[in-house]
């Protein structure tokens, strides 16, 4: 197949993938707005990027999540507003800041984990074994590539 | 009731393999220009499926209170996104439509998001890619015979008392963020 056709081919299953994975993000992203307090998918992303590397600097979390660091700053005020996460000044550096998360956000992240797997389990079970290996495939084969996008693509640090 | 007992290394393992997908498929949002919120963009997704919608048709879409699918037409039609009518039939009922700016704000991050998934579905094999695909279909259709018992636990769970209480998502994310 020549280059330019195995562009159209890709970006046509890319098409089709936009639509079919719809449902997915949705029962995963559907979780936030059903615990209490609900945080909506963008506060959830701070959370889960703060909970990889605590305690995160501001600087950090607005390039993990690909913001300008005043954007990244308010989704922090809601955060802190409502007990989820704290924020202190570094002891080494007093100009910056450090981003924690509370025990009341780690058991809203441990309560959304809990609903998204027993959601899933359930779906799971409803399908047959071999339409689970072809999910299991395709999903564990996304992941990897994007790893190997994260790898080549140039980047110090 | 389970047709097909899912094994728990598979469901751990599936967890952990869907997150890269959900997460690229969820950033498509963020590089939208202009302040449009998740709510008001499952909103915007909704109304693109179907030409028209009732307000009550809406709230049902999104699993919201009629009282919040208001004020998030209100933004919504604020910023051009939609338009509200009175039905020509009942007037009391209220027909909601994308606008041609709102449809350019669909069919912009539909394009973003097929730019973002294309770039790692380049680095897939053709039989990964339509593994990918017929799984999620397969996904899909598993997930409509009927309702996760979790969700009928949530409508029950939508009391009065719960809906007033406030969440930060709400007020926070629907403010404009430039």
């Amino acid at each position: 197949m020549h280059a330019e056709e195995q562009n159209q081919a890709v970006r046509a299953t890319a098409a089709a993938l936009d639509a079919a994975a719809e449902p997915l993000a949705g029962l995963w992203n559907a979780g936030p707005g059903t615990v209490r307090p609900a945080v909506s998918p963008q506060q959830l992303r701070v959370m889960l990027a703060v909970e990889d590397e605590e305690p995160m600097t501001l600087g950090r979390l607005a390039e993990q999540i690909d913001v300008i660091a005043s954007s990244a700053s308010r989704i922090c005020d809601r955060l802190q507003a409502a007990g989820l996460l704290s924020r202190s000044v570094s002891a080494a550096d007093r100009r910056e800041v450090l981003l924690r998360l509370t025990t009341d956000g780690r058991s809203v992240l441990d309560r959304l984990r809990q609903r998204r797997r027993r959601d899933l389990a359930e779906v799971l079970s409803r399908m047959s074994p071999e339409a689970r290996g072809l999910l299991l495939e395709g999903l564990r084969s996304f992941a990897h590539a994007t790893r190997k996008g994260r790898a080549s693509s140039v980047r110090t640090a | 009731m389970s047709e097909h007992p899912s094994p728990q290394p598979a469901l751990a393992e599936l967890e952990q393999a869907a997150d890269a997908l959900v997460a690229a498929w969820s950033s498509g949002a963020d590089r939208l220009p202009g302040p449009v919120s998740s709510p008001q963009l499952r909103a915007l997704l909704a109304l693109e499926k179907q030409d028209s919608m009732s307000l009550g048709g809406l709230g049902e879409a999104l699993g919201s209170l009629p009282s919040s699918v208001s004020r998030l037409c209100d933004r919504l039609e604020a910023g051009g996104l939609v338009t509200r009518r009175a039905n020509d039939v009942n007037r009391r009922a209220i027909t909601i439509r994308l606008t041609a700016d709102g449809r350019q704000l669909v069919t912009q991050l539909h394009a973003t998001r097929t730019d973002l998934l294309s770039d790692v579905l380049s680095r897939m094999s053709p039989a990964s890619r339509q593994a990918l695909l017929a799984g999620l279909r397969e996904f899909t259709r598993a997930l409509r015979i009927r309702p996760l018992s979790a969700a009928e636990r949530t409508d029950a769970a939508r009391r009065p008392e719960a809906a007033q209480r406030t969440d930060i998502a709400e007020g926070g994310d629907e403010q404009p963020a430039g």
